[in-house]
C-alpha cells in the first residue's frame, strides 16, 4: 500500500489545484507529505530519548495484563489500554522483558516507585521501551493531523491547522517527551466531528463514545455534543428520536465494558487503589466547593449551553467544535492540572480554523504562557529547562527550575509563588482571548 | 669555624653514624624538627596533650636517620596498646594514604623496622591511634640509638607502598579472608542468621587504574520472588562503606524449581577512576546478600581488569543502578547518554533504517506529485 493511498490523497480533488494567494511552488499534496515527514521524523527523533515515571508506571500495568493474561478485566480508560496491550504484545518480538523490570507487587499502587523507575532508566534496553510504548501515539497523532487536513477545507487554512498539530510544543511534549496518551482520545474527538461534519449521527456517537474510554475529562462534551445534534428545521420528533438514539449508543458503548467484565468474572477493580476515597465523598468534596473551580465552571458551562442553543441555526459540526473549545477554556481557566493536560487544548481551535476562526495568535501566547508556568510551576523531573527527561535537573547543573529561580529571585516581590499566580492568571486571559476568537462571528 | 660544604658534610657524617654503629656506642640522639602538629595542644611544661581524633606530628629527619634502615621512637608516655602509622611520602606538606607502615606498639622506646627503602624524604608523619588522652613528651621523639640493638626491632604489621596495580590477568580474591556479618558458617558453606546479611573481602588498596570490575560466583538458594535484590559497596580514599555509593542489582530467578543455583555476578566499576572527583583506590568491598533461607556458598570472586571485560560483560546484571557521590553533568552526561544509547547497537541500526525508510518514502511521494 503506498503511502498517498494510506494518507487519501486521492480524494482531494483540490489536492493538485494551484491554490489562490499561496505560493505556487509546492502543491497542497506536496504540503501535505513534507509536513507529515517533518512531523513524523522529529516524533521519532524524540520517542526513545525521554522517559517519565507515569509512563512507565502504564506500561507496567499493561505488561502485568499480559504476563498474567488478565486481558478480560480493567475496564479503566480500557480503548487506551488495550491498544497499549497490543503494541506492547507486538514489542515483545524485539524486546525481552521477563527479567521482572516491569514486576508489580501490588497493582492497585498506580505510580511507580522511585527504585522500581531508577531500574527502569538504567535497563540497557531502555531505548526500545520507550520506542514501543510511543508507537501507538505515533499512529494516533499522525491519524490524527490527517483527519484535521479532511476536516478543514479552505486551502490555506489547512496547511496552518496542520502545521499547528505536527509542531506545536504541547502535543510534542505531553506525547514524546512526558509520553502519555492524549492523542488517542483527541483523534476519537477528532473522528467526532468529522463525522458530524458529513452528518454521520451515528458513526459520530460511536466515536463519541470511545472517545470517553479515553479520557474522563470527555464526558463534559457529552451535552454540548447532544445538543448539537438537535437541527431546529427539523421536526421535533425526530430531534427527539436522534437524541435517544445516540443517547442509548453512547450509554451502551460507554456501559458495556464493565457489564462484560463482569459477566465474564473478571475483576474491574484490577487497578483501583482500595484505600482511595469512594467516590461518594469525592462528590460531596465537589458539591461543597472542596474544589474551588467548580461553580464558576458550572456557571459557564450553563451559559455556554445557552450560546449552543441559541446559534442552532449553524451547523452541527461547527456547533460541537465551538461548544467542545470554550468548554475547554473554561477548564483550563480554573484549574491547570498537571502540563500535559493542556495537550487537550490544542485539536478543537484548530478544527474552528474550518469555521474561519483566527486561533494561531491565541495559540503563540497559549505556547508561550504555558512554557513558562510549568517551568515555575512543577517538581523535580517533570518539566525542566530539559523538560521530563531525568537528565533535566543534572544536564545545566543548577538543579530544578523553580529552585534556580527561587534562588534568582530570593528577597525580590516577584517570588516564585507570585510568579506562579501571576503567570495562571495569564494563562486565564490567553483562555479569555481563545474563546473571544472562537466565539466571535465574523463577516 | 668554617662549615664544610653539604656535599662533603653528609658523607662523612654517614660515615660516622655508622662507625658509631658498627662499634656499638650509645645514646647518639639525632636532633629532630618538629613541622608541625594536629590535634595536640602544648602545654607549658612543653608536653602534648591530644586534643582531638586525628593526633599526628609531621617532623622533619636529620639526614642520617633517612639511611638507617629503622627508627627509634619515644612519645614520652606510659601507654598499654596504641597504633603508630608513619606516612612517608609527601609532595607540597600533603602525605600521600597508600605510602604508610603501621605498628602495634605497648612500650616506648620502641625501634620500628622500616620499609625498604621507605624514607625518600626526610619528612615523616607520625599518627597516633588509639590513644585519646594521651599526654605526649616529644623533646625525644625520634633517635638512632643503637644501644637497645638487642631488643627486638619491631616489624610493621601493615605496609601500604603504593598502589597494587591490577595486572591484565585479573586478581582472585582469596576466600579465606573474608568476613562474614550475620551469616553462620564458613564462605563455602553458610545460612542467613539475621536481617543485614553481607560479606566483607580483605584490604584490597587496589588502584582503579585498569579495573573493570568485581566478579562472583556464588550459589543461592532459590527464592519464589521475580527477582531478588543485591547491593554492592565499595571504599575508596574518598569513602568508606556508604549508600551514596553503591550499587544496586536485581537478580533473576530460574524458574527451574531447584533449590538452588550457581549465579555469577560481574559489576563493572571502570566508573571509578573516571568519576568526579576520580577515585584513585579501591579499599574494600561489601556484597550484601536478599533474605533468602537456605545454603548460600561463594564459589569465587576476582578484580577483573579491562582487558578481561568482553569475557565478563554478558554477566553484569541487566537490572543495575549505580549509586554515585556525583552524578554527571552537562557535556559528561551527554557523552556518557550517548555511550549507552550506543551500547544497543540493534536498537541503533534498526532505528537509523527506520529513519532513512522515512526519509526515502516520503521524499519519492512528494516527488510523484510534482
Amino acid at each position: 500500500m503506498s503511502i498517498e493511498s494510506l494518507l487519501g490523497l486521492n480524494a482531494f480533488s483540490e489536492g493538485t489545484r494551484a491554490l489562490p494567494k499561496m505560493p505556487k511552488k509546492i502543491n497542497n499534496s506536496q504540503f501535505l507529505i513534507v509536513a507529515l515527514g517533518a512531523g513524523i521524523l522529529l516524533r521519532l527523533a524524540l520517542m526513545p530519548f525521554f522517559a517519565h515515571v507515569d509512563l512507565f508506571s502504564e506500561a507496567r500495568r499493561v505488561f502485568y495484563v499480559i504476563e498474567n493474561d488478565y486481558l478480560f478485566d480493567n475496564s479503566h480508560r480500557f480503548v487506551v489500554f488495550y491498544i497499549e496491550v497490543i503494541f506492547a504484545a507486538f514489542s515483545t518480538l524485539f524486546i525481552d522483558v521477563t527479567d521482572g523490570l516491569f514486576h508489580i507487587s501490588d497493582p492497585t499502587q498506580s505510580v511507580s516507585s522511585i527504585i522500581d523507575y531508577g531500574y527502569f532508566l538504567n535497563d540497557p534496553n531502555i531505548y526500545r521501551h520507550l520506542f514501543f510504548f510511543k508507537l501507538p501515539y505515533l499512529v494516533f497523532d499522525i491519524a490524527t493531523a490527517i483527519v484535521i487536513w479532511k476536516f478543514v477545507e479552505n486551502p490555506s487554512h489547512r496547511r496552518i491547522a496542520l502545521l499547528l498539530w505536527l509542531f506545536n510544543p504541547l502535543t510534542i511534549f505531553s506525547t514524546y517527551i512526558f509520553g502519555r496518551f492524549e492523542v488517542i482520545s483527541l483523534f476519537f474527538l477528532a473522528m467526532t466531528a468529522l463525522q458530524l461534519k458529513y452528518d454521520r449521527v451515528f458513526f459520530a456517537s460511536v466515536f463519541f463514545a470511545i472517545s470517553l474510554h479515553c479520557r474522563e475529562i470527555n464526558i463534559l462534551f457529552a451535552p454540548f455534543f447532544l445538543l448539537a445534534l438537535i437541527d431546529p428545521k427539523d421536526h421535533w420528533l425526530r430531534n427527539a428520536i436522534v437524541l435517544m438514539v445516540s443517547t442509548t449508543i453512547i450509554g451502551l458503548l460507554f456501559l458495556l465494558p464493565n457489564w462484560l467484565i463482569d459477566f465474564s468474572g473478571g475483576d474491574t477493580q484490577l487497578f483501583v487503589d482500595p484505600t482511595a476515597s469512594t467516590k461518594g465523598d469525592t462528590l460531596n468534596k465537589l458539591l461543597s466547593l472542596g474544589y474551588y473551580w467548580f461553580y464558576p465552571i458550572v456557571i459557564c458551562l450553563a451559559a455556554l449551553a445557552i450560546y449552543q442553543w441559541e446559534t442552532s441555526y449553524k451547523p452541527k459540526a461547527e456547533r460541537f467544535v465551538i461548544s467542545a473549545s470554550v468548554v475547554l477554556f473554561i477548564y483550563f481557566g480554573f484549574n491547570v492540572h498537571s502540563v500535559h493536560y493542556a495537550a487537550w487544548l490544542v485539536l478543537m481551535p484548530i478544527l474552528a480554523m474550518q469555521y474561519d476562526k483566527k486561533v494561531v495568535l491565541p495559540f503563540v501566547a497559549l505556547f508561550g504562557v504555558w512554557i513558562v508556568l510549568w517551568l515555575l510551576k512543577t517538581d523535580s523531573g517533570v518539566f525542566t529547562l530539559f523538560l521530563a527527561a531525568p537528565l533535566s535537573t543534572d544536564f545545566i547543573g543548577l538543579g530544578h527550575f523553580p529552585s534556580f529561580y527561587n534562588k534568582l529571585t530570593a528577597g525580590s516581590s516577584l517570588d516564585l509563588f507570585q510568579s506562579i499566580q501571576l503567570m495562571r492568571s495569564l494563562f486565564l486571559v490567553v483562555m479569555g482571548f481563545f474563546a473571544y476568537r472562537v466565539l466571535r462571528q465574523r463577516g | 669555624m668554617t662549615k664544610l660544604p653539604r656535599s662533603l658534610s653528609r658523607p662523612l657524617r654517614i660515615a660516622f653514624g655508622l662507625w658509631l654503629s658498627a662499634f656499638g656506642n650509645s645514646a647518639i640522639a639525632a636532633s629532630t624538627e618538629i613541622l608541625s602538629t594536629n590535634d595536640l595542644s602544648k602545654h607549658v611544661d612543653s608536653t602534648y596533650q591530644v586534643s582531638g581524633i586525628d593526633p599526628f606530628v609531621v617532623i622533619k629527619l636529620e639526614d642520617e636517620a633517612t639511611t638507617a634502615g629503622n627508627i627509634t621512637v619515644d612519645l614520652g608516655t606510659e601507654i598499654s596498646d596504641i597504633k603508630l602509622e608513619l606516612f612517608f611520602k609527601s609532595r607540597q606538606s600533603i602525605f600521600d594514604p597508600h605510602y604508610k607502615a603501621s605498628y602495634r606498639v605497648d612500650h616506648f622506646p620502641v625501634s620500628l623496622k622500616l620499609p625498604t627503602g621507605a624514607l625518600k624524604s626526610n619528612i615523616l608523619r607520625i599518627d597516633i591511634v588509639g590513644c585519646p588522652s594521651c599526654r605526649l613528651d616529644l623533646s625525644n621523639l625520634i633517635s638512632s640509638d643503637q644501644s637497645s640493638r638487642s631488643s627486638k626491632l619491631l616489624e610493621p604489621i601493615e605496609i601500604l607502598n603504593g598502589l597494587k596495580q591490577l595486572n591484565a590477568d585479573g586478581q582472585v580474591l582469596q576466600l579465606n579472608d573474608w568476613s562474614l556479618n550475620d551469616l553462620g558458617g564458613t564462605l563455602t558453606e553458610f545460612e542467613i542468621t539475621a536481617d543485614d546479611p553481607f560479606l566483607v573481602s580483605p584490604k584490597l588498596d587496589l588502584s582503579t587504574r585498569g579495573l573493570a570490575g568485581v566478579y562472583f560466583k556464588f550459589e543461592a538458594p532459590s527464592s519464589n520472588q521475580a527477582w531478588d535484590s543485591y547491593q554492592f559497596f565499595y571504599q575508596t580514599e574518598h569513602h568508606g562503606f556508604s549508600l551514596k555509593a553503591s550499587s544496586d542489582m536485581r537478580i533473576s530467578q530460574n524458574k527451574h524449581g531447584q533449590e538452588s543455583e550457581t549465579a555469577e555476578l560481574f559489576i563493572p566499576l571502570s566508573f571509578l577512576a573516571d568519576d568526579f572527583p576520580p577515585s584513585k583506590s579501591l579499599k574494600q568491598i561489601r556484597l550484601d546478600l536478599p533474605l533468602i533461607d537456605g545454603k548460600w556458598a561463594l564459589l569465587e570472586s576476582k578484580l577483573i581488569h579491562d582487558s578481561q571485560l568482553e569475557q565478563y560483560l554478558a554477566l553484569k546484571p541487566k537490572q543495575l543502578v549505580h549509586t554515585k557521590l556525583q552524578r554527571a553533568t552537562g557535556l559528561r552526561l551527554i557523552k556518557k547518554s550517548l555511550l549507552n544509547v550506543l551500547a544497543d547497537r540493534w536498537f541503533v541500526a534498526s532505528y537509523l533504517l527506520l529513519i532513512i525508510t522515512v526519509i526515502i518514502v516520503f521524499f519519492r511521494a512528494f516527488r510523484r506529485y510534482k
